[in-house]
């Protein structure tokens, strides 16, 4: 083999050597430091919308339970899918310090959110969290809309709530019935946490026993009973103008 | 001059190789991610001697408190310093409990409970009651079950002093 091949061929093998490693490199980053939509924070339980959840109207609120005591400097951030701010308000922690709210602005429309979070503990650590949940108002047709009326009564029977979904005007009280001899339960999402909507939560609710709350602020409750989630026992509300 | 350039061409791929591993494998590598799977707070060393010794033995330990949901306050407080061993550990929810709620109570890993977890007939607190122990570090490991079956822990613990 002569010099001039002897050059090209160590020439070739160094080239071949670089490209390998800088696309193995790339590769590498590509796969493990790919962002995702979908970040548990330590402690983190569960949230209000969940992840990837849809709904049919804007949640009134974001709020996310953890198993651990929260302390200041814990924050959610709501974007839309053009970038803009969609929550609003003092960051909130309640509920034993393990849950964490923030209200959302009014009139969201339909789109895709993405929630980042940071949750930060009593040793003065932080972490950060994000998931999404998207509004799509076309299913709202399944809702029944029960506008205009003051107050709307809900019966517990069968296992469901009757009516299941409906639409209610700002300022409406619902009372939930207990029509059958099985104790139920209305509690606001999430199971088993219950902080989305705290004025939403009962205790067990026997034959014939009531249990009302009144609805102010426009958006979509989503509740269960506690004693028959496995039962599908869910109901929606969405307030609306 | 042959030999000059296959050396030099040599020390070129080496040199390469080197920063590819560097690059690859280096400083900086393994912590890209660590902000989001670090655990935010110390870990517990429940199970480290800490038991029925002698006050210049004995080191109260820090515990976390991992709350279940509804979890609103117990006795003993997590990290309480007691002088003498309470008789029983209480714990408060704000939500219906339900049956298959327990309490175990441990000291160095050996249970310390004295009989069945009792739920209250208004169904917002269980109780146990415990063995008494000085200069111990108890931990309280407890399940909170709800009326559909679905069951959630929660832990803390407290010390008694020699």
């Amino acid at each position: 083999m002569k010099k001039p091949q002897i050059l090209n061929l160590l020439l070739l093998i160094i080239v071949v050597i670089f490209i390998s490693f800088f696309i193995f490199n790339n590769f590498k980053k590509d796969t493990s430091l790919a962002p995702s939509s979908f970040v548990k924070t330590p402690h983190f339980l569960d949230s209000t919308p969940m992840h990837d959840e849809i709904y049919v109207a804007q949640p009134v609120n974001i709020t996310i339970n953890f198993d651990f005591d929260l302390a200041t400097g814990s924050e959610i951030f709501v974007v839309d899918d053009q970038g803009q701010q969609a929550a609003t308000g003092d960051i909130k922690i309640e509920d034993s310090n393990t849950a964490l709210k923030k209200d959302l602005t009014g009139q969201l429309s339909d789109g895709k959110y993405k929630v980042m979070y940071k949750a930060c503990w009593p040793d003065g650590s932080c972490h950060d969290g994000s998931f999404e949940f998207s509004i799509d108002s076309k299913k709202i047709s399944e809702y029944l809309d029960m506008r205009g009326r003051g107050e709307v009564t809900v019966k517990m029977t069968g296992l469901k709530y009757e009516p299941e979904k409906i639409i209610i005007s700002p300022e409406t009280k619902i009372v939930w019935e207990n029509l059958e001899d099985i104790g139920h339960f209305v509690n606001t999402e999430t199971h088993p946490e219950h902080t989305y909507f705290p004025s939403q939560n009962s205790r067990e609710l026997k034959l014939g026993d009531i249990f009302e709350t009144v609805f102010e602020k426009p958006g979509q409750y989503n509740y269960h009973c506690s004693a028959h989630v496995p039962e599908g026992m869910l109901g929606a509300i969405v307030v609306a103008n | 001059m042959n030999r000059n350039l296959l050396a030099v061409a040599g020390i070129v791929i080496l040199v390469i190789i080197a920063g590819a591993i560097y690059l690859l494998y280096g400083p900086g590598k393994t912590g890209t991610q660590l902000n989001q799977t670090a655990t935010s707070t110390q870990d517990l060393t429940s199970d480290q001697q800490a038991g029925g010794t002698t006050s210049a033995q004995f080191e109260q330990e820090n515990f976390q408190n991992i709350k279940s949901p509804h979890f609103v306050s117990s006795t003993p407080l997590n990290n309480d310093q007691l002088s003498s061993t309470p008789t029983k550990v209480e714990i408060n929810f704000n939500f219906d409990l339900a049956e298959g709620s327990e309490i175990s109570v441990t000291l160095n890993g050996n249970e310390q409970t004295a009989g069945p977890t009792t739920i209250a007939s208004d169904n917002l607190s269980m109780s146990a009651p415990i063995k008494a122990a000085l200069g111990a570090n108890y931990k309280v490991q407890y399940t909170a079950c709800w009326p559909d079956g679905s069951c959630h822990d929660g832990s803390f613990g407290f010390s008694v002093s020699p």
